[in-house]
Order: C-alpha cells, then structure tokens, then sequence
C-alpha cells in the first residue's frame, strides 16, 4: 500500500468534509420567506373507491397540511413556490401529486410492505421482501425512549437470536452480544459496523442517533464479511438529515435506580445461631445486626439529555445532534458515576446526478469512577453478600482493636463523620469493609473515542454505483488508579501511597472500494456487486493491565505521593523517582480482502444469491494466511404465485441459506516463531538488574482460520391485511477448527499458543411473530419472539479437556466434548443424608466419616470413593431459550409501552462463598432451610462453613431463569392543537420503570450474570446488580 | 464528460488493488523477537541465559507454588498451616501425604522445572549447531547444561521416570515423550554437569556481577548429588572432594551461622548457588504478581517469605513491637501469612542444645512469649506447635519498609550450601568405607555449630550424619529425600501418614497424563 496516498486521500477528504460541514451550517438559517399562495381542491379514495375520511395531505418540505374531512374532501393553500402534495394515510402508499388549480382525485392504495421497506446488508440496502438471508431489523422508534446508556442493551429481547449480557450493573459497565449462542472461545461478539466502519465500542455511540440496525445473522448475510462475521454482525445506520422541513428533537430524562433483589442474607441472631452450630468460634464485640445489602445501596440519580438538528433539501441532507448522560451508581452512588458526552455530524449530498458525498463524525467522551466489581477476594458488591452481620459499618469512638493496629503503624481510615471505618468481626482475608474500599479505591476510566467516515459514489451510468469509503476509529483510553495508606484486614492494606496509569490507544483505518450494478432485462432482475477493502488497527498500549499475562509486563506506577489527593495524584506527583515504572506493548494486525455478490430475482418471485469474499490477515501464519468464505441462499415469494391468492395471506417467502464464516479472533500474529520476551530481568550479586529474555509460548506453525458454516432455513409471512408478522428460522451453525489456548503441554516446558481445538455445534429455531392494530384511533400492537438454543462441543483436535479460568484457584469450567460450551463442574449431591443410619451406611460404603445432616455426595466416577476425582458436570450457564416482547396501546394522545425479556434453562454459579473464610455471610436460606436433629426434611446441610462438596458443588448453582419487565413506560402526547400554538410539533411526556420487575427464582443480587471472561459465563462473584429505574422524560419536536 | 467520470470511478476501484501488496499483511513480531533473529551476539545469549536465572528464581518464589515450600512441607519439620483448615486445601493434602496427581501445587513443580529445560534448550540447541559460537557462548551453553541437568535432577528425585526433552518440539507430533527411566535421566544429568565442569570458570574467576551464576563448583556440587541418589559413593566422594579441595568456598563462622538466611550474607563464602531476589521495585498491591493476577515470572521479590510468616491478623500472633523481640536473630519479626509453621519435632530436635547455633532457627513459644510476643489463646492457632521459625522469617530488615513490606521480601534463598556439600561428601566418605575422612568433613560442620568434635565410626557415625543433616538443612527442602533415600521415611513418617511403596514419588501430575499422548493412567507411579 501506497502510504502517502492514503494519507492525502484521508486527509483530504477530512478537510472537505469540514468546509461542507460549514456550508451546510449556514444553510440552517436559511429559512422560507414569505409566499404566495395557491389553493387545492380534491377528494381522497381509498379501497374499492370509497372516498377516504382521515388522510393527510401535505406540502412536501414544509410543515402545511390538513386532514380530509368524512367525505374524503380536502382544501389545502400552498405557497406558490411548492410544486408537490404528498397524500397519506396508514397502511396506504403514500402518494406525491403535483399542485395544480384543478380539483384532484387521490386514489391510495393499500399498502404492500415490500414496495417500500428496505434492509441494509452488507455493502448495500435490499428489499425486505427480496431478503433471503436472516436479519433482524429495528428501527429508532424502538430505542428513542431507553434509559440505557448502550445500543445492545436497549435492544435486549427486541429480537430472536440475540443474547445481551451486561458484565455488569454499573453505571458505564460493558456487554457482550450472543448471536445464536456462543461459538467461540476467545471473543464470540460480533462485529459493529456503524454506517459501514467498523467500531470497537458500542458505549461511543448514543441509542438516541441510531437510524436503524439490523442483525445480521445466518451466514447468507454475513460472509460478506468473511473473516469477521462468524459470530454475526451488527450493521448501525446513523440518523441521517431530512428533506422536510429542519427538525429539532429535544429528548431528556431524569431517573432514579434503586436496587430490586431477591438476595436476603442472614441477620445476626441467625448468623449466630448458625456459625455455633457450625462449630465456629465467633467474635461479637459491637452487638451490631448490619443488614450489608441495605446498607451498601442506595437510590442514585441519572439523566439524560440529547439535542438534534436535523434538516436539508433533496440534494443534501444533514444532522447535527448532541448528547450528554450522568449517571451514578446504586452502590457509592458518585463512585461509581459514569459520564458521557457524544456529538454526531451527518452529512450526505448528491453534488452532481452522477456523484455523492457524505460522511458522518462521532465523537464521545466518557468518564467512568469504577468501584471493584466482579471479584472473588475483594468485590464492593460482594462484600454486601459475605460482610458479617455482626461487624458495625463504623465505629462509635476509637475501639481498643483499632488503637492497638494504629500502634502497630497503621493506616485506619475514617468516613466523612470522623468515625473509623470497621474491621471485620468474623470476615478475614481480602474481603474488607465495602465502604472503606470505595473510599481509598480511586480509579476513573476516560475514554475519547472519534470516529469519522467519509465515503464517495460515483454513478458512470445508470445502475452503476462506485463507492470508495474511508472510516477511521481512534479512542484514547485512560485509566487512573490511586490508593492511600490504608489498612482493611491483614491480607489487604496498603502501607505506601502509589498512583497508576494504564493507557491505550486503539486506532483502526478500514478503506472500502465497491461497486455494485444494478440491470432489470424484463422481469429478470440483477444486482452485482464486487469490491476490495483493507484495514489496520495499532494498539499501541501502556500497562494493559487486562490479565493477559502474555502482553502484561509492566506499570506506569508511582509512589508514595507527596500528598493524598486527586489533584497530586498523578505520576508527577510522587516522592521517588525510583518507583516510576513504565511498560507496554505496541500491537499491529492488518486485513486485505476481495468480495463480490450476485443477487437475482425473477419478477419478485424467484430470489437467488450467491456471495464469496476472500481475506488474508496478518494474524495467521503465511501458509495459512487466506481463507474464502462463500454462501448462497434462495427464496420463494409464495404469494407471487397465482395459486396462492389467499385473502389471508397477504406475503409468504421461504428461503433457506448456507454459508461460510471465519473468526480471526484476538489473535496477536507470529504464531509460526519461536518468540522471545525480553523483559525478564533477574538481580544479580550486587543487586543490579540484569535482562533477561524467555520464550513465550509454544509456536503454532499450524494455526489457521476458525470458520463457521451455517445452514438457515426459514418463512417470513404477513396475515391478515399485514396486521400480523410472522418469521421463523431454523439454523444449524457449526464453529470449525475453533481457536482457543489449550491446556500448556507441560513437560514440553512451555504455555501451548492458540491452536484450532475442536468443533462447537449450535442449532436452534428463532420465531418471531407480531400483531398490529394501528387503523383505529384505538390502535394496540404485541410482538415477540423466542430463539431455543443448543449448543455442543462436537470435536476435541487435543486429548484434554480445557479448563476455563479459575475459581478460586479451581476450575469451574470446562470445554468438553460432547458438552456445552464452558460447562460448570463441580460435586453432585444427592439430597442429604437425613439421619444416623443414612450417614452409617453411606460411610459402610464410601469409606467416608461423614454424619447426618452432611450432604450425599455422588460417587460420579464410581470408584468408591468420594475424592475430587469425583467432580463432574453440575450445570450449563447457556440457556434453553431466550425470549422477548413487546405490548403497545395507544388512545388519543396516551400511550403505553411494555417491553420485556427473559431466558429460560441457564444455570448460575453462585460464586461468591468463601469456605476458606468461615466467617463469611451467607443466604438466609442457609440458616431458615438447614437441616437440623429436628429438621430432617431439610434442602439445606447442616450448618458448614467449608465443606467443598458443598461450596464447589451443585448447592451453589442457581436456578438463572429469569422474566424481567425492561421497560412500562406511559406516555401522553400533548394534542398539537396545543403545541403548534407555542411553536412545538410533538411534545411528549412519559413515565418508565426500567428494569423494575423481575421474576426469578435466583437468590443472588441479580440473575443477569456476564463475565468479561468468555469461559466463565454465568458465574456470579457478587457482581454489581442492574438497577431498577423510575425514569421521568419528555419528547419535544420543533 | 461519462469517459471522465467512468475513469475516475474505475481508478477508484483500482488504486487500492494496485498499491497494495503482499507486504501489508506481514507484521513482524512487535513486541517479541523471533529466535532465528535472536542470540547472534553473545550479548543476546547472556540475556537467554539471564532468563533461565529468573525461571530458576520463579520455581522457588512463584507465589502458590514455591518448590522449598513445598518440599519443606511434606517432612516432620513443616506444617501447612495458615488462618484455618480451609485455606489451602492443596497443602494440607500435601502436609497429612494426602497428596492426588491433580494436586496443582506438584504440577507447578512439575511447569516451572520443565520450563527451566525448554529455557535451556532454546539456548543449547541453536548455540552448539551456530558454526560461528564464540568462545563466551559455549562458556553460556555449559552454563545451561548445569542449569537443565539441575532441573533434571529435582524431577528425578520427586518423580522418577520422567520425559526427557533434550530439544524443543517445533511440531505437535514432537510435544508428547514418553518417561524416560531414572538411568536415562541420571545419564543426561551426568554428561551436562561433565560438560559444565569442564566449561565453567570458577566461582572466583567471575567478577562481581556474575558471582550469581553457576560455577565449576555449582556443577561438581550438583554431580556430587546426583551420585549420591544413585549411590556412587566413590564418584561422589571424588567430585565433591574436589569441591572441597578447589579451596572457593568455606563455613561462615559460628557468629555469623545465621546470616547464611539474611540479605545481609547474601553471595557470602558458604553459598554454592543462591536464587536471588530484590527488594529494589518497592512493588505494591497490583503490580506486585503475588496475588497471582500476574505472571508470576515477573515477580522479583521472595515472596515465599511473606506466605510463611508467621500470622498476624486479629491476635493470631501478636507482634506488639516489631523490634522488640530482641533476640540475635530473630530481630523484628513481622507478621506473615502464616502458611508454615515449624514442627514440635525439629523444634525440640533444634532447641534441645542451646550451645548448638542451629538452635537459632526457632523460637519457642516461651521464649517468644517472654520477648514480647502474644499468642491467641482461644482457638490456639491452626497447626501451632509451640515453635516459630527464625531462619528465613520475615523480619523486618529483609523488606523494604517504605514501600508495602509484606511484598518486598528480598531475601535469596540459598539453593546450594557449602555446608550441605560437606554433609554429602561425609555420607559418601562414610558409605566408601573412609570414616577416617568422613568425619573430617562433618566436624567442620558439627564444630561449626559449636558443638565438640566427633570421633565416631561406623553406623554411629552414619546416624550423626543424619542427625546433622536433619539440624542443619532443616526447612531447605532437603530432609523428605534424604529420608527416602535412606529408607527412613517409612519410620520416621509413617504416623503423619507415608506410606511405603508410594510416597516416595510424587504422582505424575493428572494434566501432564491427560496432555501427553505418551503418558497412559497405567504410567502413573505406584498407588496412584
């Protein structure tokens, strides 16, 4: 690649894109003038000619219109600078007349969705009647009004096959998306393309600007984008201008989250009662009865505010829009506050007949105060869960314990009040007082992130499109991390101040070319499209700190500070220049690929196309450098046929798909050479450093692509007039040559590299069905749609199971064959052992000393003999099925909203106990449901603090089916009789809960479980629960 | 005009296919070098070979499975202990010879020793086949012969039958060895300590800065050893007499016994090898790699150390003044994790003669209670049998104490002492049939100690051996093996639970089973 050439063009076209963005800013102000006027006379018809009572007649590009009155009839005063009327009604084609001083008849005709609904797809728009692959389409109305702060989540149950999982509740926290279950180990997202660029970020942009989105799911729609759409792909058309008259939408929010939860812990007469009869010798110095969970959340304030522009003329179209989001935590409320800026510019123009331009810049700025979360040892909000009852928040006075660790040297930490933060009575370990470790934990995250593309089409002839489009992705990101002196327990304190800086850049270029021809010969249609596209990402990274032990060599750290505080904690601020540590990494990876699509129909009836791209990545060894990915897919409008002139059925299509999908995942490249760290470092006999180097793993000269095939047969229909939507699809996607790391070979002496492992199945049927009722002033609509999911590991390429990460030091989950993908393993119980005489004869057989009450452990293995040998498969953290839906009623102004979503068949691990710290909390149901010499019909073991079979055993998996109510929203708007007076279009007020009720049978915080961690979902180590919002907000169009 | 335009749209198109080349997809190694441009100078080998030293250092200081730990833990000298029974399961199976194949802290051991190998086999291998090797860097492949034979000789001890990897795999066919039998082993070992024997200098001819390396003297110390496993009393009496005779290493004196254990003696006169540490990084919470978030190869400080302290949380032990214990020795004792505490036996063993310097090693509950110190008394702490240890504690001196002290233990960790060579070459002597000679290399030691010479022979004498080898190699990780090559172990450590005809090895850790394609269930070691 000519590097110069591309810096001109990207530069250049920046610089245009500006001087357009000046333009177009001035001609904001250029508002109509005064006109003259001519009137129009006409009647509107509708089926069967009967004149059309209700229908709108607009001067397109301006806001006049009137409405007909019950006998169709209409007089409406255009200005004589107008040329055209546009007539609509719902459920007709809305017709365009030219003004004419005649009286005019308007005939409309019902509406077929398909002559005007379109889809994007990869590199293009289609029909949606002429779609043969599987995609999923929302649109902004179905977004506008969400509390999120991230795409994904507001479109959480809006449509099958997808699966959003928060790994986390906290403000800012970030997802991963599931399409059609998990099929990877090293990063199963999909990709995210935002008007055609790639982005690495779904929290840089606002739901509020979103145009559309589409889902691209079955490998048809996806191998356009080869090497990056086996985990499907998510396609974001940005709000864009519009033709009408200027527009200015004002959205705000205010909220309040509180914590909804099932989790109920013991109180300390029961944690008393509990702990001796565990045998536990327990310290109750304070008569305190904390209640942690109420204690450690509390309501927290959020708001939203999005302000846009948007206007232009049949040559150009643009928008300006601004959006701002503060949000705080439910736990340490402004700790854990999450801000964010973003600003969009969109602009498209025809210049010529035969050019267009456009380009959109986004631009967002965030700014995260992080509390530890998901955390075994040290989680804020597992802390509420596992903090003893009996230990106070803080102390009344100076307490005999705390003077004798403040002679000892100790750092003790005081609240706002001038009280001592406590000491755990009974908790040891890492676990510390959450209060004190939101107070000495300073970590903020900000990220900048811009994304700009810019794209030109060119039109030689007529049905031939030549586009070149240049995006690029640049984020700064920015953690900071400061401590004082501090002292929790003995396991975690901190005798010297420090500060650390973790910084990365992510910087991405992607450079399409392509050209697509359209050609109509007849009733043959036919659209070609062939192109190239490349792309680079830098990485340029100091101390990533992302527990990737392979890149995770050193820190920007300090320390001691000269003082504590936010405004000397930076890296300038310490004592000791000697402390000052610096490292990073510089990561690279680059991608060049051809692809090219046919797609034919025959009148609308027959659909066939084919599509093939071919990538080469830099991350794979050069023999295994490129892969072609193709599919192919067909379809059947049924409805086009004579023989199916049903009233019923307005559209029927069949379709069925097959393609092929790869998966460059995170891989880092060079996997053929033998590779050397070279920041080992070993101090000599005069204490000097001296550098050293190791090998870094195995090298991999084999390692190729991860590829996905997948088969996808499916019906879309629409009954009943269009009043009901119907969609089904089976797919059968099958992962190939899977890349994950496996276990080390360890007498080989070295950690194994990325190897192709083994082959992942799942299967699954997705139905989507819908029903509405808009033509009556009453209108009401209800949706949903449900995916069933399977999911296996059907291939093993290396002899051993792969553990995940660990738990505690253990594994808890397992990639095997014939199981579901990272599947919990544990020991298996079988009730209890209810009595001596159970206990007797169980230990007669077992050789154990077990006694009643203890749990029945199962001899998995069969050897008589209950040992660890004995850990098996105990739950499955992939669900069944996952489900969402949506209701709408609307009268007159009032409308009400109720969407929801749920899965079915997944299990938790609940992970947060601690057997190895007897005197942590535990759930209520631990002490109310524990056997006991009275109690033989007990779900519970007697009273243990540290059994493992029964804390790595299937005691600890919960039930994580869930339904919740993610939004009911009530809304009115008021009538524009009122509102035009005051100049406003729409104005519209509502009330929401969000995320307000769920049903579950899970007794931890929250049974919406993600993990960063791709092998451990589904485990729940306290994890900071999603807040429950009361949401105020108001609508404004001017 | 349309010519124009369809040009233009057509150079659109092609500009990229054009300007791009093959290139655009090659990225070298960015932040790693490839072996084939590597180890060209001799600057670059020392730095392979500095490598290998920190690998050394990570298997006695990797936070969860230090090998001394370890070894220490399965004898009568050390308890796994800590806050409760339930903190770490892995030690107590290890203490109560409860220990499975799947148990991770022997597959550590098992990782960290093969890591040596493969680190010294990406060394020796492309070396020796460079036509153009400077004499410097066939100095360097002798080194890291020394280092894998020594890797090799800790496997043979604990498992017996092991893989032997001479070279490393570059095709997955080439990843799975089957166990190669003890003679195999020993025969590699021998022919890398020769080769290293006549390769390196001597301990003296190194200048200061490279005194940490292995010398001719850490080779013949390792040979002596591994004769003795196999019981070659002549060949071992031989190499380690001219250990002795090679006049590079000497006792410390009585008063300075127990700086063998302190960052003050570190390098000092009596160290064959020693893994070192700094406390020089002044590391904290979350840069330190203690806590396992890191990889534990980075970690510079002993932090071994801090794990078996003794415990100060909540009145476990109390140190009410650091300083205040104002023993010689134990000086400022900090608080621990408390992951080792020491036997009643080597306390009672150690203390019974107070004139014996080794007596310095613990303190007894007395004496610690009369210098200050306070024990709960409800529960009594887990595993606490009236003792503490002194030697290799966590004293306050041996951190840094600005930065996090817990973390910054500096401490080496000698891995080889003068002292111990004396010992083997006694037993050898003795088992040659020269207690004449034998009992001049135990006296040294025995005197050492501030005990009077002896003049026994015969199995008196080879019962004073044991006795000192007990006393002065205690918590080094030497007494389990001494034991079983003895035959003792039975006797001594069957009422903790050793079982004959199976504790002698360690399992085959259950991963390398399931990985190795070579390794069937039925390879294991006896009962397991």
């Amino acid at each position: 690649m000519k590097k110069n050439l591309f810096y001109y063009l990207h530069f250049g076209l920046k610089s245009k894109m500006l001087l357009l963005t000046g333009i177009l800013w001035l001609s904001v102000f250029s508002l109509a003038f005064a006109q003259q006027t001519i009137t129009v006379n006409g009647v509107v018809y509708g089926e069967g000619n009967a004149t059309l009572p209700g229908a709108t007649i607009l001067v397109k590009g301006k806001s006049i219109g009137v409405v007909s009155d019950m006998d169709g009839r209409f007089t409406i005063k255009v200005p004589s600078t107008s040329k055209t009327l546009e007539v609509s009604f719902v459920g007709m084609v809305t017709q365009e007349l030219a003004v004419t001083t005649a009286p005019i008849n308007v005939y409309l005709v019902t509406e077929t969705t398909d002559v005007s609904e379109v889809v994007v797809v990869g590199y293009g728009v289609q029909k949606k009647s002429l779609v043969t692959g599987a995609i999923s389409s929302i649109k902004s109305d179905e977004i506008r009004t969400t509390s999120s702060s991230r795409v994904d989540q507001a479109i959480q149950g809006k449509t099958s096959g997808v699966m959003v999982l928060p790994q986390g509740g906290d403000p800012g926290s970030t997802t991963n998306i599931r399409i059609r279950g998990v099929s990877s180990n090293q990063s199963s997202n999909p990709i995210i393309l935002v008007n055609g660029m790639r982005i690495t970020n779904l929290n840089s942009i606002n739901p509020n600007d979103i145009g559309s989105l589409e889902v691209l799911k079955d490998a048809a729609s996806t191998a356009i984008y080869g090497a990056e759409g086996a985990n499907g792909v998510i396609m974001i058309t940005l709000k864009s201008g519009t033709s009408d008259a200027p527009q200015i939408n004002y959205d705000f929010q205010y909220g309040i989250q509180s914590l909804r939860t099932n989790a109920k812990m013991m109180n300390a007469s029961q944690y008393t009662t509990f702990q001796q009869e565990a045998g536990q010798t327990i310290q109750n110095r304070f008569n305190a009865n904390t209640n942690w969970v109420d204690e450690l959340f509390s309501n927290a304030p959020m708001q939203q505010h999005h302000l846009s522009f948007a206007g232009g003329n049949d040559k150009t179209k643009y928008l300006l829009s601004g959006g701002y989001i503060n949000q705080d935590g439910i736990i340490g409320k402004s700790s854990s506050n999450y801000t964010r800026y973003t600003a969009l510019i969109n602009i498209d123009s025809q210049v010529k007949s035969w050019i267009k331009v456009g380009g959109n810049f986004n631009y967002m700025h965030s700014n995260q105060a992080g509390i530890v979360s998901n955390s075994e040892y040290n989680s804020v909000a597992g802390a509420g869960l596992i903090m003893d009852p009996l230990t106070p928040v803080v102390y009344n006075g100076t307490p005999a314990h705390i003077q004798t660790l403040i002679d000892a040297g100790n750092t003790m930490v005081k609240d706002a009040n001038g009280n001592y933060y406590s000491t755990g009575e009974n908790i040891t370990g890492e676990m510390i007082n959450p209060f004190l470790n939101i107070a000495v934990n300073h970590n903020t995250t900000s990220i900048d992130q811009m994304t700009g593309v810019g794209y030109v089409t060119i039109t030689p002839i007529k049905g031939l499109n030549v586009t070149s489009r240049l995006g690029r992705d640049f984020s700064y990101f920015v953690n900071h991390l400061w401590q004082p002196k501090f002292f929790g327990s003995t396991e975690n304190t901190n005798s010297s101040t420090y500060v650390r800086d973790n910084l990365q850049i992510n910087d991405r270029w992607v450079w399409d070319n392509f050209a697509s021809y359209d050609a109509k010969l007849g009733k043959h249609s036919l659209t070609a499209l062939i192109g190239y596209s490349a792309q680079k990402a830098h990485i340029p990274n100091i101390d990533p700190n992302s527990g990737n032990t392979q890149f995770n060599t050193f820190s920007m750290t300090s320390g001691p500070l000269v003082a504590e505080g936010d405004q000397y904690a930076t890296q300038a601020g310490s004592v000791s220049r000697a402390n000052d540590r610096i490292g990073g990494y510089n990561r690279e990876s680059t991608m060049a690929s051809v692809f090219g699509r046919l797609s034919y129909d025959y009148n609308g009836r027959y659909l066939l196309e084919g599509s093939i791209r071919r990538d080469g990545a830099s991350e794979f060894p050069t023999k295994n450098k490129y892969g072609v990915f193709p599919a192919v897919s067909a379809g059947w409008v049924v409805t086009k046929e004579d023989f199916l002139k049903v009233n019923a059925i307005s559209y029927l299509k069949v379709r069925a798909s097959w393609g092929q999908n790869g998966s460059r995942s995170n891989l880092t490249g060079n996997s053929d050479a033998e590779l050397w760290i070279l920041t080992a470092r070993y101090p000599n006999d005069l204490d000097q450093f001296q550098s050293g180097g190791w090998i870094r793993a195995l090298p991999n000269a084999d390692l190729k692509w991860e590829t996905s095939q997948q088969t996808d047969i499916g019906i879309d229909a629409r009954l009943f007039k269009n009043k009901v939507n119907v969609t089904v699809d089976y797919f059968n996607k099958e992962t190939k040559d899977l890349i994950a790391t496996p276990a080390p070979f360890y007498s080989a002496g070295n950690l194994s590299s990325p190897t192709n492992i083994g082959n992942v199945s799942n299967k699954g049927v997705e139905v989507e069905i819908g029903y509405t009722n808009d033509d009556h002033a009453f209108q009401y609509g209800i949706s949903a749609n449900v995916s069933f999911l399977s999911n296996k590991v059907t291939k093993m390429s290396v002899p051993t199971p792969i553990d995940g990460t660990g738990v505690r030091n253990r594994g808890l989950t397992r990639f095997e064959l014939n199981e579901p993908l990272w599947y919990f393993r544990g020991y298996k119980t079988d009730g209890l052992l209810q009595d001596d005489a159970a206990a007797t004869a169980y230990n007669a057989t077992y050789g154990t000393t077990f006694t009643a009450g203890d749990l029945k452990v199962v001899d998995a293995n069969g050897d008589k003999q209950i040992n660890s040998n004995d850990i098996t498969k105990i739950g499955d953290p992939n669900p069944n099925m996952i489900y969402g839906g949506n209701l709408f009623i609307k009268y007159k102004g009032l409308d009400l909203n109720v969407a929801f979503q749920g899965t079915q068949g997944n299990d938790i691990y609940m992970g947060w106990f601690r057997e190895d710290r007897p005197g942590s909390n535990k759930p209520a149901y631990f002490f109310t449901d524990r056997w006991s010499a009275t109690n033989h019909n007990a779900s519970m073991p007697k009273p243990n603090n540290s059994s493992l079979f029964l804390y790595n055993g299937d005691k600890m998996i919960g039930n994580g089916s869930y339904l919740r109510v993610k939004q009911l929203q009530l809304g009115y708007t008021i009538p524009k009789a009122i509102t035009t007076g005051i100049g406003i279009n729409t104005l519209r007020a509502y009330v929401s809960l969000d995320d307000y009720f769920t049903i579950t049978k899970y007794e931890g915080y929250d049974p919406e479980v993600g993990s960063n961690d791709n092998t451990l979902q589904g485990l729940d180590r306290g994890r900071y629960p999603t807040a429950a919002k009361v949401i105020f907000g108001l609508s404004v169009n001017f | 005009m349309k010519n124009i335009i369809y040009k233009l749209s057509m150079l659109l198109l092609i500009t990229f296919i054009g300007g791009c080349s093959k290139e655009f997809l090659e990225i070298k190694p960015q932040n790693n070098m490839a072996t084939a441009d590597f180890l060209k100078t001799d600057a670059q080998v020392l730095q392979a070979v500095v490598g290998l030293y920190d690998r050394e250092q990570t298997l006695y200081s990797s936070a969860w499975n230090g090998m001394r730990f370890i070894q220490n833990v399965i004898t009568d000298d050390s308890q796994s202990a800590g806050p409760n029974a339930f903190d770490t399961p892995e030690y107590d199976a290890l203490d109560k010879f409860d220990w499975q194949p799947n148990n991770t802290k022997i597959r550590g051991l098992w990782q960290r020793l093969y890591e040596i190998i493969a680190s010294a086999n990406a060394i020796i291998t492309p070396v020796e086949a460079m036509t153009t090797a400077t004499p410097g860097m066939l100095q360097m492949v002798a080194e890291a012969k020394a280092l894998r034979a020594h890797a090799y000789l800790e496997l043979v001890i604990m498992f017996g039958d092991v893989p032997l990897m001479t070279k490393n795999p570059i095709l997955p066919s080439e990843l799975s060895k089957p166990r190669s039998p003890k003679a195999a082993i020993y025969t590699q070992i021998e022919s890398d300590l020769n080769a290293a024997i006549a390769g390196l200098p001597a301990k003296s001819a190194y200048a200061a800065g490279s005194k940490y390396r292995f010398s001719k003297g850490t080779a013949q110390f390792l040979l002596g050893k591994a004769d003795i496993y196999q019981k070659k009393w002549a060949e071992a009496s031989v190499v380690l007499g001219q250990l002795i005779s090679s006049g590079e290493y000497n006792l410390l004196p009585r008063a300075n016994y127990m700086d063998n254990f302190l960052k003050a003696g570190e390098f000092g006169l009596e160290s064959v090898f020693e893994a070192s540490y700094t406390s020089q990084l002044k590391t904290s919470w979350g840069t330190n790699g203690a806590d396992g978030t890191f990889d534990a190869r980075l970690v510079e400080v002993n932090i071994q150390m801090q794990l078996e302290g003794p415990r100060d949380d909540n009145g476990f032990f109390s140190f009410a003044d650091y300083h205040g214990i104002a023993s010689n020795w134990s000086n400022g004792l900090r608080g621990g994790w408390g992951f080792n505490l020491p036997s009643k036996v080597i306390g009672d063993v150690l203390s019974s003669d107070p004139t014996d310097i080794r007596s310095y090693c613990v303190i007894s509950d007395a004496q610690f209670k009369a210098q200050g110190g306070k024990v709960q008394a409800n529960p009594v702490p887990y595993m606490y049998q009236d003792y503490l240890r002194i030697k290799y504690a966590c004293k306050k001196y041996e951190t840094d104490t600005v930065a996090q002290p817990e973390l910054n233990y500096g401490s080496n960790i000698r891995v080889m002492r003068y002292a111990d060579a004396l010992l083997m070459a006694a037993e050898a002597y003795h088992m040659n049939n020269q207690d004449n000679l034998a009992i001049i290399e135990l006296n040294k030691v025995h005197e050492r100690a501030g005990l009077t010479a002896t003049a026994l022979t015969g199995d008196a004498l080879l019962t004073l051996i044991k006795l000192e080898r007990q006393k002065e190699l205690c918590f080094e990780g030497s007494r389990f093996f001494d034991l079983v090559r003895w035959g003792d172990a039975p006797a001594v450590l069957g009422s903790l639970g050793f079982q004959a005809n199976h504790h002698e090895l360690f399992p085959i850790p259950a991963d390398e089973i399931t990985t190795n394609t070579s390794i069937e269930p039925k390879d294991q070691n006896p009962g397991y």
